[in-house]
């Protein structure tokens, strides 16, 4: 991946990426990751799309949740240059979609790109990317529900979760290390170690399941599992 | 009309301050003044038009239609046009998925009912004319007021058809009014420490989030859902500021529910 030369800003010519010791001697698997987050099983793999910039592939399975199971890959082409007027920030678009079967309608597939995009125009560095676009692509690989059904909310975390690593995969600058965690139908995306919300997402009442500070602190719980995974991820590999 | 930089500093400055001063002199929980007028549309069942005080304008129309019930999932569909848009814009497209959505969810299927194997299908054509501000709120406005004045025909052969192969036959002049309680959608936008309802556009423009509301059967439901009102000034907000925008439209949805309902 070359990255000096889709830089907009450079450093000086002779500059070497900084290198750290890794954590553990044992790179044989550099690449392959297999993390228990609470309840859930994740496996990540980075730079799995060669002609992308940067590109994450998740696996989750959840044998807690009726055995759910997601695998989504996501892949980020940019910052590339846009022709016509100045802009001063990068334009962010994200494209959603499912390879193998069919199961949200295109209504449904609009309102998840849309959100998601809501969410990382708040974390993604846009300023720093002038006259740029990035462009997001999400390919859900598999999803099964609990009981076959499916519902958008199952896979908004997986989601947020794998751009997030496609962008670090990519090296955009982004503010937080933005992760989502979900509980009965309620998805919170924070940031700041769960003090800010970038993006929330309810399709079921709280009175059902208890209220709305049970709801949030239940989500940054599992946003904290998240993150950490994807954290304890990067340090290992990098 | 863009604004400047420095007019959208000086405009985010101000309404982070406490109380927050809008442009338009607005308090918080103070909606823009609205227009309506129901039943304007000879050829549809209801019918509804809202202008809002920035000359944003909703037209919206009922259409009702005889379905069998064993063949439709949804009752109701929501179709949207604005003004300016694509109709393939993801913009567009998620509005009209989320109101039809909301509609089928909130709407019981047993207000539709006809008889044993029919029912109406209710297909809700919106038009944005001219919007600034995001239309949403104000397309669930004219929805409501258009679902509240529309009128069905009158059934006047037996309900109780499924021994019978009889098709429905209504009566020549009598209509029936519809009686649904159809949810209304708030738009709020969090601007540092204050949540203010129904933003303008240049509100919007420097607004750090906006947060979707819905109100049905006197209280706050799903979805509630975070919504971008612009690309520079999104940031993260605090946790307790959702939690004040809902009190917010707490405060507010009844009273606009009250004048809604005495159309």
């Amino acid at each position: 991946m070359n990255v000096a030369d889709r830089r907009r800003i450079l450093g000086p010519l002779n500059a070497k990426p900084l290198q750290f010791a890794s954590a553990d001697g044992n790179l044989q698997d550099a690449h392959l990751q297999e993390t228990q987050s609470g309840d859930e099983t994740l496996y990540i793999q980075q730079g799995i799309v060669t002609n992308a910039n940067g590109s994450a592939y998740l696996e989750i399975a959840s044998p807690t949740k009726n055995d759910q199971h997601i695998l989504l890959l996501a892949s980020v082409y940019g910052p590339r240059p846009t022709r016509g007027t100045f802009s001063a920030r990068a334009a962010l678009s994200i494209q959603f979609k499912e390879n193998t079967l069919e199961q949200f309608t295109a209504g449904e597939v609009k309102e998840l790109c849309n959100f998601l995009a809501s969410v990382f125009r708040a974390v993604i560095n846009l300023n720093r990317y002038p006259k740029s676009g990035i462009d997001i692509f999400l390919n859900l690989i598999q999803y099964v529900g609990p009981s076959g059904t499916s519902s958008l909310e199952a896979i908004i975390p997986a989601c947020i979760n794998a751009i997030m690593l496609a962008l670090i995969d990519a090296g955009i600058e982004t503010l937080d290390t933005v992760s989502a965690g979900s509980y009965k139908g309620t998805v919170i995306s924070f940031i700041r170690n769960g003090d800010e919300i970038v993006g929330f997402w309810a399709d079921n009442d709280f009175d059902n399941n208890g209220s709305y500070a049970v709801t949030v602190d239940k989500c940054r719980r599992h946003y904290i599992q998240n993150r950490n995974a994807m954290l304890d991820y990067i340090v290992k590999t990098k | 009309m863009s604004l400047s930089v420095t007019e959208k500093s000086y405009l985010h400055d101000s309404l982070c301050l406490d109380p927050p001063a809008r442009p338009d002199g607005r308090v918080a929980h103070q909606l823009r003044p609205i227009e309506i007028f129901t039943d304007f549309l000879p050829a549809c069942n209801g019918s509804a038009k809202i202008s809002a005080s920035d000359g944003s304008e909703c037209v919206v129309s009922v259409k009702a239609k005889v379905v069998e019930r064993a063949l439709e999932e949804e009752l109701i569909l929501v179709d949207v046009d604005v003004a300016g848009q694509r109709d393939d814009s993801p913009f567009v497209h998620s509005i009209a998925s989320l109101l039809t959505k909301v509609l089928n969810q909130k709407i019981h299927q047993k207000n539709l009912r006809l008889t044993q194997k029919y029912a109406f299908k209710l297909f809700v054509d919106v038009l944005v004319l001219s919007s600034k501000s995001h239309p949403l709120s104000l397309i669930s406005f004219a929805v409501y007021s258009a679902l509240k004045a529309t009128y069905l025909p009158k059934l006047i052969s037996s309900d109780d058809d499924l021994e019978v192969a009889e098709l429905p036959t209504f009566h020549d002049y009598d209509m029936v009014k519809l009686d649904v309680d159809p949810p209304l959608l708030f738009t709020t936008a969090v601007i540092g420490n204050n949540a203010v309802i129904d933003p303008a556009h240049s509100e919007s423009e420097v607004a750090c989030s906006g947060i979707l509301v819905t109100w049905s059967k006197g209280k706050v439901t799903a979805p509630i859902r975070t919504i971008g009102l612009n690309d520079e000034y999104v940031t993260g907000i605090d946790v307790t500021l959702l939690e004040k925008s809902i009190e917010l439209v707490e405060k507010t949805a009844p009273a606009v529910v009250k004048a809604l309902d005495g159309l």
